[in-house]
């Protein structure tokens, strides 16, 4: 007799001998529940084995099973003694046909790769601030609802076009590429800046739409920039790659396209701080300036800086004044002055003084030559009378005489005379007339002597009338003798 | 961003990135200081005017949801 214990350890000793390593095999899902990790039945006709993918395991798969997938799962047996259940714990699982899948998955990247789809240059910028995003993707999927919420937490100012498409099954490929046409080339008149393509997550077959050429096609030929998110974060399509911006979530897609409504606000608090601040600055200076002015004391005490103003502007009149009076009266002055210069100068004014200087040196002239007269007149008389004192009259009136001959040569010497010559002799009552002779004997009568030559007179002023020289002529004739 | 109507004359029709662009550039020339004062003073109170509408924008606008509608490229009733 064994225990319950020891049976289930007998069990569980059973299935790791029997079933030692991983087994693979295929089943549809059913029952799927994820409580962190994987819990699902795995079945097919028949029977039905229950399966759990722990977390670690579950995050390498590439997708959510589905109920109704077919799947290939690869794991041990366990028996949970607990329980009493056997369990397959998995390690890996894949949708049935993947490998075909990942073919032709891996066969079209490598194509459009080489065509340049996925080239970083050709990728479009996304707008800072849409004014309206089209939402490509299942209006009735939750991917849509987490689109709508985001964006209108972040900025409903954000308007939203929804584009309801088929977004798996065969039909969904050519759906979607024609939605993305359609919005490509009506853009402008629907306000379209950006385009969110989107789905939830799924197996490879059924995202396969976002795998599909003519989607690809559609990405690349669209002017408007799109976002795409397809699947779980693990999942990557196609479309993503192709698409300007891949996100992993369709949430993270929103928040992606929309700006923040409350860092837009916190930016626009910033900028209306700088524009204050800016105008602040610039009035800055001049508020200085100004403060600096009112401290002036003017305008701390005006009164008293305008009566030193008005005393000092007192002051200044008074020497202007001053000032002014003088050189007004020197200039008067010398205005006289001119004035006078002027009349002087007047023609007539100068006619009369030349007349009168002329009157004058006239005066003048006559006067001094009067008085010039008046003194040769007086030194001709004192010479006369000095002359006279010294003259041979006087030495005749004392008796002696003068001896000429009749030519007036005087006689000094006996031998200048010959005999019979006749001769003058000047005495002071007159003249006598000799002949020289031995004493004895009486001359001839003589002719009457010619008169002497009269002596060039003393040098006279035309004025006084000329004297000549008369025989027996009395003292009044002047000339050599008096 | 969505037109919402507001009360400011010129600017009631710019688009949100259009306000906060021409709000910008105010403010550099402004900061830079190749206006002078009267002009600045002008400026900023178009500046202020800009940042209504931004503000009035963001804060009083609701989110608008529309559909695309089968029937070809008519766009959704409300759009012009």
């Amino acid at each position: 007799m064994i225990s319950v214990s020891q049976l289930a350890a007998r069990i569980d000793g059973a299935l790791k001998s029997g079933i030692p390593l991983p087994v693979r095999f295929v089943g549809e899902v059913t029952g799927f529940r994820e409580r962190t990790h994987w819990y699902f039945d795995l079945k097919d006709s028949t029977a039905q084995v229950s399966c759990v993918m722990f977390l670690s395991a579950a995050r390498r798969v590439g997708f959510t099973p589905a109920n109704g997938q077919e799947v290939v799962a690869r794991g041990l047996v366990e028996f949970y003694a607990k329980t009493g259940k056997v369990s397959v714990i998995l390690d890996s699982l894949e949708p049935v046909g993947a490998g075909a899948l990942e073919l032709a998955f891996r066969a079209l990247c490598a194509e459009l790769k080489g065509l340049g789809y996925f080239d970083l240059e050709r990728k479009t910028p996304l707008p800072a601030f849409p004014r309206r995003i089209a939402v490509v993707t299942s209006r009735t999927g939750a991917a849509l609802q987490d689109v709508l919420v985001t964006m209108r937490r972040r900025c409903p100012a954000v308007g939203v076009l929804v584009v309801d498409v088929r977004v798996q099954g065969k039909n969904a490929a050519p759906e979607i590429a024609d939605a993305l046409r359609h919005l490509d080339a009506h853009a402008a008149e629907l306000g379209i800046d950006a385009i969110l393509l989107t789905r939830g997550g799924g197996s490879m077959e059924d995202l396969w739409a976002f795998n599909e050429r003519i989607v690809a096609d559609a990405i690349f030929a669209c002017r408007l920039p799109i976002v795409a998110a397809i699947g779980h974060e693990t999942d990557t399509t196609i479309a993503e790659l192709v698409a300007d911006e891949r996100c992993a979530t369709p949430t993270q897609a929103a928040v992606r396209l929309t700006p923040d409504t409350a860092a837009l606000l916190r930016q626009i608090d910033s900028l209306s701080a700088r524009l204050t601040s800016a105008v602040q600055r610039l009035t800055r200076y001049d508020r200085q300036r100004l403060v600096g002015l009112a401290r002036q004391p003017f305008f701390l005490n005006p009164r008293q800086l305008i009566a030193r103003a008005r005393e000092r502007l007192e002051a200044e009149e008074e020497a202007l004044r001053g000032a002014v009076g003088h050189s007004f009266t020197r200039l008067q002055h010398r205005l006289d002055q001119l004035a006078a210069r002027l009349d002087r100068g007047h023609p007539r004014a100068v006619q009369a003084r030349w007349s009168g200087r002329l009157a004058l040196a006239e005066q003048r002239l006559h006067a001094s030559m009067r008085a010039r007269i008046q003194a040769c007149r007086a030194r001709t008389q004192a010479n006369e009378r000095q002359l006279g004192a010294v003259g041979p009259l006087r030495v005749l009136e004392r008796g002696y005489s003068v001896t000429m001959t009749r030519d007036g040569r005087l006689v000094r010497s006996p031998a200048e005379v010959r005999m019979g010559e006749v001769l003058v002799s000047r005495v002071a009552g007159g003249e006598i007339r000799s002949v020289v002779g031995d004493g004895a004997s009486s001359p001839a009568p003589m002719p009457p002597p010619p008169p002497p030559p009269v002596p060039p007179p003393p040098r006279t002023l035309p004025a006084a009338p000329a004297r000549s020289r008369k025989s027996g002529a009395g003292p009044q004739t002047p000339g050599l003798f008096g | 961003m969505s037109q919402t109507s507001s009360p400011t004359g010129p600017e009631a029709n710019l688009s949100f990135e259009e306000a906060l662009s021409r709000l910008e550039q105010i403010i550099e020339r402004i900061e830079s200081g190749e206006a002078g004062l009267e002009q600045a003073i002008a400026e900023y109170e178009r500046g202020v005017a800009l940042i209504r509408r931004c503000k009035d924008i963001l804060q009083k606008a609701e989110q608008r949801v529309d559909e695309l509608t089968r029937q070809g490229p008519t766009p959704p009733p409300g759009e012009e």
